[in-house]
């Protein structure tokens, strides 16, 4: 229970930051915050306070709480009341405090202790109000304060009711527990639902935004007043089931006996000043109500699945593919003339098709959220490092698998970062001097492809300096002196390990961990990292990777006794050659010309010591497989055919042998029940190579 | 797939319950018997037995591991336990499929399997100190009733380790 709670909290503030750090960015641009953006902060901050005092975490309350003020005093003088001059720091102010929540978020994702050293940031918070405090400010919200606990008091300690909402409640919290106002405001929402705007109102009608309601409620009560004895009886079954309540009595508003006309207008009065006091609030609060319920709305249409059921049900759809092509396929059923099975099979067969799209789709999630989070770390590089740079985004829609998305996040991060440090000039004159436009300008896109997503960070800055990274190549090993290398093999310099054309580290790129890191982590979900650039126009990474890992169109393939699964995205091209048509080399490597280019052959039967298999290129056919930079072809005795396949990962038993490095990624049960292997063709380019040397 | 299960985990449910007061220190072995010689499987970790299977060959392995094999929609690989000893390959194979409780699976290729049998923890005695081969993956011994012979107790956690 506990722990769904903490689920609950965690999954909301994440949420909530992501929007807030969004909103911040292109209010940011615009330099000033609209109306309703304020009201927005108003309501996470709000949010943020009111769900972390329930989890007790008090610092993370105390510096929403602090946000929140600001924000009402923004929210009811508008923006106007930040002169231009301190607006950088505003926004600079909230986005610290964004990292402030985040880390402390993470830390309680990681089972940590929460910092609740907090006085630099809320000093900071208090410090900036302060600023803006104009002298009339407070009088205002005193003026605001006073007539109402005098109209409280003139009613009399007996009447908090009121004439229009006659039917009350009055409700005590347990004594001490603290927070009265908030309690107040989750009774006060638990309850809103059942009626109609206007339909009730509630003493003190401001707990939600001011804090010292509090000790009103916690001395007096809290009152729900309601039109009719209808919603009252309604919402008294709510009222009880409300955390921390002690207790509840209904009261009726009595009509104050003597001199009714003389005590009304007091009682009427307290309520008429304060509003032309506070018209901010109440304009702002119709707005942020509706965002209330639409958020409601959306809640109802959407619901967080953890992820790990996903994967099961993924698990079981995958199971009953094969199962559905293990019973329609079953041999036992050959040489039967069966219609309606027949015809059943089919349907069947559509449908399990229909499932396994549906479920798929369900893992399915926009890359626009990791897109998002590139524009803060733009920022507050272009902040750092003194570049102007802007950030587009393309293709924030594409869908891609959850499981990569979340492995994309770090190599894209790393990209982007590598484009801000070494990719766009130093100097704006620069740019300019060779017709750029002075501001930098990071493409970050994204499209799908069939099977895969392709992923793009394109800068227009300096790009790679082909001699540099040479030099720097050789100074690290990594390549050898008076070797002529071509452009594209200078480029894959940059995604060796230990490679970083900046001769010094900066914060940002580190040491050249980071595009190797890249690549590794782009192979881990089976994709591709490539790079192309240009001297002084600047550099494109490329990352292809496919859609979902866990089903894939592969190609069905023979050798000796043994099946293998070439995946679909490798193949290039498929063919029947002759002796002839083989080159061979003096190190009796055979070689073929495609479309002139020379490519190796790699005989799945010799490099896997097979003794099965066909030895003459007449009785088998090639396969011109490609991955990422590797192109080869690979030759195998027949084709079976294509095939959609369940990738399952072979037990840690066998792949402790190290049979990834020869290209068997994983395995996949066929129709009949046997077992076929994954082939991951750069791995057997990659060893095929190391034999031959 | 010609896959046959074997229902001796099924006849010993019926021997528990009425054994259940007797057993004071008691665990159930299977006897299998390869290379003419016997070897107790502790029960709890049997998964199925099964006589028939068809093995995929993958590349690259120990000599010793035949393969995988598809058991109900898991990959479980398959250990040869005549070729983990360095013997020749038999002629009759079953196999015993164990399951360390983890999730992890392996079958063994034995010869034969012969019948379960219940073994008081006191009854199986140490292992002379030897270095042989086979003698890592017993971790102790004791002698069968009616003259059946002697029993060598496998050490299963061994057998899950793979390459040790």
């Amino acid at each position: 229970m506990g722990n769904d709670m903490m689920e609950a909290y965690l999954y909301e503030m994440n949420t909530l930051l992501e929007q807030l750090d969004e909103m911040v960015l292109a209010a940011e641009d615009a330099s000033t915050f609209s109306q309703d953006d304020v009201n927005e902060i108003f309501r996470i901050m709000h949010t943020i306070k009111g769900s972390s005092a329930m989890m007790e975490f008090n610092s993370l309350m105390t510096v929403a709480h602090r946000i929140e003020d600001l924000f009402f005093i923004i929210r009811d003088q508008t923006m106007e009341v930040i002169p231009d001059g301190l607006r950088p720091e505003l926004f600079e102010l909230i986005f610290r405090s964004i990292d402030f929540f985040r880390a402390e978020i993470e830390k309680l994702e990681n089972n940590e202790t929460l910092n609740e050293d907090i006085d630099s940031i809320v000093e900071n918070i208090n410090r900036f109000s302060n600023k803006i405090k104009s002298p009339g400010a407070g009088d205002e919200a005193a003026a605001e304060e006073a007539p109402e606990s005098g109209g409280a008091s003139a009613a009399g300690e007996e009447s908090f009711g009121s004439s229009q909402f006659p039917y009350g409640i009055r409700v005590f919290f347990d004594e001490g527990s603290g927070m009265e106002n908030l309690r107040s405001f989750m009774v006060l929402n638990a309850v809103k639902d059942l009626c109609e705007p206007g339909q009730m109102d509630c003493l003190p009608p401001d707990v939600d935004s001011n804090p010292e309601t509090a000790s009103f409620v916690a001395e007096k009560g809290f009152f729900l007043r309601f039109a009719t004895p209808e919603l009252r009886d309604l919402a008294l079954p709510i009222v009880a089931e409300t955390g921390s309540v002690q207790e509840y009595s209904p009261f009726d508003y009595a009509e104050p006996q003597p001199a009714p006309e003389e005590s009304a207008a007091p009682a009427a009065e307290p309520a008429a000043p304060a509003k032309p006091a506070a018209p901010a609030p109440q304009a702002g609060g119709t707005p942020s109500k509706q965002q209330q319920q639409q958020a409601h709305n959306n809640k109802e249409s959407l619901i967080s699945v953890n992820l790990s059921k996903l994967d099961e049900l993924q698990a079981v759809v995958g199971e009953i593919v094969i199962t559905e092509s293990m019973v329609t396929a079953s041999p036992d059923l050959k040489g039967l003339k069966l219609d309606s099975f027949t015809q059943a099979a089919r349907q069947l067969r559509s449908l399990t098709d229909q499932l396994q799209d549906v479920s798929m789709s369900l893992r399915m999630v926009a890359v626009s959220a990791t897109f998002q989070k590139m524009r803060r770390i733009v920022r507050d590089m272009s902040k750092k490092l003194g570049k102007e740079v802007v950030l587009n985004l393309e293709g924030e829609d594409t869908e891609v698998d959850k499981t990569i998305v979340d492995s994309i996040g770090d190599p894209i991060m790393h990209i982007v970062r590598n484009s801000m440090d070494h990719g766009i000039e130093e100097r704006p004159e620069d740019r300019v001097a060779v017709g750029k436009d002075r501001v930098g300008h990071i493409t970050l896109s994204a499209r799908h492809t069939g099977s895969e997503v392709i992923i793009q960070v394109i800068d227009d800055g300096q790009g790679a300096d082909d001699e540099a990274i040479l030099n720097k190549a050789v100074r690290q090993g990594l390549a050898s002196p008076g070797v002529d290398y071509s452009h594209k093999d200078i480029l894959n310099f940059l995604l060796m390990p230990g490679f970083s054309t900046n001769t010094e580290v900066t914060e940002y790129s580190g040491r050249g961990v980071g595009m190797d890191v890249v690549k590794s982590n782009v192979e881990s979900v089976g994709g591709t990292v490539s790079i192309t650039s240009e001297k002084g126009r600047g550099m494109t990474t490329t990352l292809k990777i496919p859609l979902t890992m866990a089903i894939m169109d592969g190609m069905e393939v023979k050798v000796g006794r043994s099946a293998f699964t070439v995946p679909i995205q490798n193949i290039r091209q498929i063919f029947r050659v002759t002796e002839k048509d083989i080159i061979h080399d003096a190190a009796r490597g055979e070689m073929i010309e495609l479309m002139d280019n020379f490519y190796s052959i790699v005989r799945a039967k010799e490099f896997y010591q097979m003794e099965d298999g066909v030895d003459e290129f007449e009785d088998g056919i090639l396969l011109w497989v490609e991955s990422g930079e590797t192109s080869f072809c690979l030759f195998v005795d027949e084709l079976i055919g294509e095939q959609q396949v369940v990738v399952k990962p072979l037990p840690n038993f066998v792949t402790d042998f190290g049979i990834r490095d020869y290209g068997v990624a994983g395995c996949t049960i066929l129709g009949d029940g046997s077992i076929s292997i994954i082939l991951e063709v750069s791995s057997i380019y990659a060893m095929a190579q190391s034999y031959a040397r | 797939m010609p896959e046959q299960n074997m229902l001796f985990a099924r006849t010993d449910e019926q021997y528990n319950t009425t054994e259940e007061q007797a057993a004071v220190d008691t665990e159930k072995y299977l006897v299998v018997s390869s290379a003419g010689v016997l070897y107790g499987v502790n029960t709890r970790y049997i998964e199925t037995i099964l006589t028939e299977i068809s093995i995929t060959w993958l590349p690259m392995l120990a000599p010793h591991i035949r393969g995988v094999i598809n058991l109900r929609g898991a990959v479980v690989p398959i250990l040869d336990f005549r070729l983990l000893l360095g013997q020749e390959p038999g002629e009759k194979s079953c196999t015993i499929v164990l399951d360390s409780g983890d999730g992890t699976q392996i079958g063994i290729m034995v010869d034969e399997v012969d019948q379960t049998v219940d073994i008081e923890s006191g009854h199986i005695l140490q292992v002379p100190s030897q270095s042989a081969e086979e003698h890592k993956l017993v971790s102790g011994m004791c002698s069968l009733p009616n003259q059946g012979g002697t029993l060598m107790v496998l050490d299963c956690s061994l057998l899950f380790n793979g390459q040790q």
